[in-house]
């Protein structure tokens, strides 16, 4: 079995593979992107949601911080809609002492960051809930970016410039013929042909560089991170101190998120990565220390991703880890052509980390394209937002896609389905036909469905309801469909709930236990 | 958000709130007490934008609090975001200047007082009616609270107190001071007949209720504060402040704190409406009431939204079962629809109307021709005359009218 | 305010004992913080208790019981928020029906599980990671929590049981006994 040969086949629907999607596609290069599950499954939708204007870098990795205030200035540019320019703080408490506050200005100014120190009154004014026990504060840079939206809004402009997605499909190996990687073979038998193929897999990039006799030492890096229910600052909210665990809180969409730990994993781990309740207890335990009030906030889950982390000596113990951006020519590196690994790098990186990839492909395959994706807004964040003021668009939904309301039909699915997110029923159709949703998790990372302070206990039914009707053959085929989505969606919701389980979020398992019908 | 407000996060999206919402099974327009409340709050956290007119519709009635498991304070969340984000400058013009005129029931009551003949008159005419109406748009159906020739202060200024050895301080109002005196008149007797003399507050506003609603914080709060003061006198005195209407004593009690955000936790336990103050003093045997033998009299009880709000209807219903000849009727919780100035306003009547039918006709079904209706709150009082035809009165009325003399 | 029997919770437990005492004849009194779930959308638990309410049962809704005054290993009175220190709810016996976790019956925090009213025994597991199961459709330890009660299902408080305090309905532990209503009819009736 074969099909047309591609320019390029990118494995990985992540951030780093969507925007390399993207980036192939402007470049006129045939591109196919391949991924195992939905898009935006791994990492990328399990982070902080934080565009990093690199002063958290500044101290100890100027390149990446360099990086992240350039790329920082480019996104809130072309995407627009994706990120929310909340700016961010750096406080000190009184055991962080102000000597780190004063190197890390001037580092932060050496780097272009613009960091200006503010008085801890001030700060306290712009945010009321930071510790008041503050003794200095500055102002950076940084902002809030839906990860989501970000990756959603790459998927669908490579496609509208004339990429392949195909979603839900693994690839089981590497095709290699004559030491040349020429394509990609599917779990399902599928070989498809390309001239290069681009791994940006996350931590699951090694296991397919092995298969072709490439090596490349990863080191998953674990996650924990904590949200909460509402906003309780509207900028981000970082400690002062060299970079530790749960040191930054920040406002994305409509809840607030508290991270991260970071521990070294198993590799087998990463396929079902969850946040323990020991994890949760340190990360609030620290997060106290940056907003008190934060003791007193509603949980609503806890979750965990992995870093693809790439040791630069495979052979060395493992300390010799580099965070920053990963691009390997494994023709020159390994003597294997036809495939290219991009790695490491940040979610604020990407659109960087793409364009690396992109030029390396290009150099491969002989196109003089250049890079364009600094200069052209996305899909949701051209031209002007919709106005707030008209009542037949549900303004949460102008939040989430900004232009591409204009494919939602309200009059017609007005009706909010999912009432802690104002999800309407047009929402999910546009999510239906734009991001080939199959089932309701899909949907979730699409809309925000479900993941507001119920967590889907009180709409879920609802909603599985009008997405079977949308896929489903049939009513009778429908209602068996709805109930599989509601299994499902409440299996998947728990693993995030049960580290948290206490107080209002045990209220509210009890709650779903009953809308359920698990009694006992 | 003003502070000890912001628990959304204790919502657990169960709904009951929407179940109970007088606004929702009427009026379409109105997104119920859930999304108006804490989910509309989350989104107004992230940024004001989302802020949604339709919140208007609110009456303010705190069924949705009543109703919550989780004790978040949906009404306040409402109320302060009014306040806050559906500010009075964007709602200029006459429509601006009537609700600014129903809001301000002081200064409109003391304007009207010396010539309610005329006011009372004027504001019967039909064609008055009508131009209110149509360019105020106030709805010609109201039948406006007649304004008292004899304010109730220049009543109570003649009355000898200077006998009693025990007093109590009297929040009085605005409906008795400028619409009911005949009310004050009846709480003095009971206050007297029990053995208290009555003070006045040395400086009394209006309790604010009005302003609030109709988005006028900041003179909502500088009143609130005024008789914050005053009621701190008399309470360092050693008196507690009662009063007779459910709704300034909520707002005192509840809503300065919760909505204004005043302090009010040192006296708030002291300020309480008559009817709970006489029955623990009752019950306590430290006061006894001489009712006539000979009294008979059908009562048909209105539990207030604002007084269901503050549980307190038990002690007004206690105390009317206290009197010898009173029959009884509890009518089931049911809002009246008027919800202060809300009724008032030509936009709201079809609503307000439509809310208040169930207790219309539960009222008719209980009612015989010599039957009165009994509630705390003087807008129900209103809303149940003009609606039902029924004479409506105040518990101390009734409990003033059984006394043996 | 005397009642001949007060019931802390207004939910289906709390609302069915209530109407069996008034049916008895027994004057009673409900305290009924918010609605009830009982049954999950619908106006029933309303419903229920305007129906009480019109067989002479006091109910204070949307009010909670935030103290008991307990001597001699008997509950003397109860008071709530909204009636306020002045006024304490007596009765001759108290039945505790708050319901679990979503009523508030029990309050949690990351180690503890506790009875906000009495401070009664909650049988609970020591940690955090026992109270439930990663299957989300497998029976949840935590809904199997709740007060302790002895063979008439009096409520224990610092290892006693309280002399009239009973609980029934989701508040009481799993395997432990609910109140028999009617037996309480026998043993109250004519008292006082």
């Amino acid at each position: 079995m074969t099909s047309k040969e591609y320019d390029v086949i990118i494995v990985g629907g992540g951030i780093t593979g969507a925007a390399t999607a993207r980036d192939c596609a402007l470049r006129g290069l045939s591109t196919l992107l391949i991924e195992r599950g939905d898009i935006c499954d791994g990492a990328s939708g399990r982070n902080h949601g934080l565009l990093h204007s690199g002063a958290r870098y500044a101290v100890t990795d100027r390149e990446g911080a360099e990086e992240c205030i350039r790329e920082n200035r480019i996104l809130r540019r072309i995407a627009s809609n994706c990120v929310e320019p909340t700016e961010g703080l750096f406080i000190s408490l009184p055991e962080d002492g102000l000597d780190y506050q004063a190197n890390f200005i001037a580092k932060c100014r050496e780097a272009g960051i613009d960091a200006q120190a503010i008085d801890p009154a001030e700060a306290l004014r712009l945010e009321p809930a930071i510790n008041p026990r503050i003794i200095g504060a500055v102002k950076v840079p940084d902002a809030s970016v839906d990860p989501f939206r970000l990756v959603d809004a790459h998927i669908l402009d490579a496609q509208r410039h004339g990429a392949d997605i195909k979603k839900f499909t693994a690839v089981a190996c590497l095709v290699k013929e004559n030491g040349r990687v020429v394509g990609v073979k599917t779990a399902a038998g599928e070989v498809i042909r390309s001239r290069e193929v681009v791994l940006a897999a996350g931590i699951w990039t090694a296991g397919l560089a092995r298969e072709a006799g490439v090596n490349i030492g990863m080191m998953p890096s674990k996650g924990a991170l904590v949200i909460f229910g509402h906003r309780i600052a509207n900028m981000v909210i970082n400690r002062c101190r060299k970079p530790a665990n749960a040191d930054i809180l920040v406002p994305g969409d409509v809840v607030s998120v508290l991270g991260t730990t970071s521990d070294k994993v198993p590799i087998e781990s990463c396929d079902d990565m969850r946040a323990t309740p020991a994890e949760v207890d340190l990360l609030l335990r620290e997060g106290e220390q940056l907003v008190p009030s934060l003791a007193q906030t509603r949980i609503i889950r806890a979750y965990a991703g992995v870093r693809p982390l790439v040791v630069a000596d495979p052979a060395g113990d493992g300390r010799n880890v580099s965070r920053g951006i990963v691009l390997l020519d494994h023709e020159e590196r390994d003597g294997v052509p036809g495939l290219i690994t991009i790695t490491g790098g940040k979610l604020t990186t990407s659109r960087l980390m793409a364009e690396m990839a992109t030029d390396l492909v290009c150099k491969k395959v002989g196109s003089s394209a250049v890079c364009r994706t600094a200069e052209l807004p996305l899909p949701g964040s051209e031209g002007r937002k919709p106005s707030f003021e008209d009542p037949f668009v549900e303004r949460a939904a102008i939040g989430r896609h900004g232009t591409e309301v204009s494919r939602m039909d309200f009059g017609k699915g007005g009706e909010i389905l999912c009432e802690c997110e104002h999800v309407t029923r047009a929402e999910i159709a546009y999510a239906v036909e734009h991001f080939g949703v199959r089932n309701i998790s899909d949907l979730r990372r699409h809309t925000r469905i479900g993941m507001g302070t119920c967590q889907g206990s009180f709409c879920i039914r609802s909603v599985a309801g009008a997405l079977a009707e949308i896929l489903a053959p049939d009513p009778e085929s429908a209602a068996r469909l709805a109930d599989e989505f509601v299994s499902q969606y409440r299996q998947e919701r728990w693993k995030g709930i049960t580290p948290v389980l206490w107080g209002d979020t045990l209220r509210e398992a009890e709650y779903m236990q009953k809308v359920n019908g698990n009694e006992i | 958000m003003l502070e000890g407000n912001n628990n959304l996060e204790q919502c657990l999206k169960c709904n009951l709130c929407t179940l109970v919402c007088p606004m929702m099974e009427v009026n379409p327009d109105y997104p119920g007490p859930k999304k108006a409340g804490p989910d509309g709050e989350r989104y107004r956290l992230k940024d004001p934008a989302f802020f949604d007119y339709a919140l208007k519709y609110c009456l303010n009635c705190k069924r949705c609090e009543v109703a919550c498991p989780s004790d978040v304070h949906i009404g306040d969340m409402i109320q302060t975001a009014r306040i806050l984000y559906g500010s009075q400058a964007k709602r200029k013009g006459l429509r601006g200047l009537r609700d600014w005129t129903l809001a301000s029931t002081d200064l409109v009551g003391s304007l009207a007082s010396p010539f309610a003949p005329i006011v009372n008159g004027t504001l019967k005419l039909k064609p008055v009616k009508s131009v209110m109406d149509s360019v105020l748009a106030v709805d010609k159906h109201r039948t406006f609270p007649k304004y008292s020739a004899k304010k109730f202060v220049n009543w109570f200024r003649r009355q000898d107190q200077s006998s009693f050895s025990k007093f109590v301080s009297y929040f009085h109002g605005c409906y008795v001071n400028y619409n009911y005196p005949a009310l004050g008149q009846a709480f003095v007797k009971v206050m007297n007949s029990a053995g208290y003399g009555v003070h006045l507050l040395e400086k009394e506003k209006c309790c604010g209720v009005a302003l609030m609603s109709n988005g006028f914080a900041d003179k909502a709060r500088r009143q609130g504060e005024v008789n914050l003061a005053s009621i701190r006198k008399a309470v360092a005195a050693g008196e507690v402040v009662l009063t007779t209407s459910s709704t300034c004593t909520f707002t005192m009690r509840d809503e300065y704190p919760d909505v204004l955000g005043l302090t009010n936790g040192d006296v708030r336990d002291s300020l309480m409406l008559s009817t709970k103050w006489l029955y623990e003093k009752i019950s306590a045997g430290e006061l006894k009431l001489k009712f006539r033998k000979n009294f008979s009299k059908k009562v048909i009880y209105h539990t207030a939204c604002h007084m269901q709000k503050m549980g307190w209807q038990v002690y007004s219903i206690a105390l009317l079962n206290l009197i010898p000849g009173v029959e009884l009727t509890v009518l089931d919780q049911n809002c009246c629809g008027i919800a202060g100035t809300f009724g008032f306003k030509k936009e709201n009547y079809p609503f307000s109307q439509q809310i208040g039918s169930k207790l219309f006709e539960d009222i008719r079904r209980s009612a015989t021709p010599d039957a009165v209706v009994s509630t705390d709150c003087e807008t129900c009082k209103w809303q149940i005359e003009m609606s039902t035809g029924m004479k409506v009165l105040n518990p101390i009325e009734i409990i003033a009218e059984a006394l043996d003399r | 305010m005397r009642f001949d029997a007060v019931i802390i919770g207004g939910g289906y437990a709390g609302c069915t004992a209530a109407g069996i005492l008034s049916d008895a004849g027994m004057k009673v009194c409900v305290v009924s913080e918010g609605l009830s779930l009982s049954v999950s959308g619908s106006k029933t638990p309303y419903a229920a208790q305007s129906a009480l309410q019109k067989r002479g049962v006091t109910i204070l809704r949307g009010d909670r019981a935030v103290g008991a005054k307990v001597e001699d290993g008997r509950v003397l009175g109860i008071t709530t928020r909204n009636l306020g220190p002045g006024t304490m709810l007596e009765a001759p016996f108290y039945i505790l029906a708050t319901g679990k976790f979503f009523s508030r019956g029990l309050l949690s925090d990351k180690e503890h599980i506790w009875e906000p009213v009495f401070g009664a025994d909650v049988e609970y597991g020591a940690d955090r990671t026992s109270w439930f199961d990663e299957d989300f459709s497998a029976p949840q330890p935590f809904m199997g929590f709740g007060v302790k009660t002895d063979s008439s299902a009096r409520v224990y408080v610092g290892g006693k049981a309280l002399e009239n305090l009973f609980a029934t309905g989701d508040i009481v532990a799993k395997g432990c006994k609910e109140a028999n209503v009617t037996k309480l009819i026998e043993d109250y009736a004519g008292r006082e």
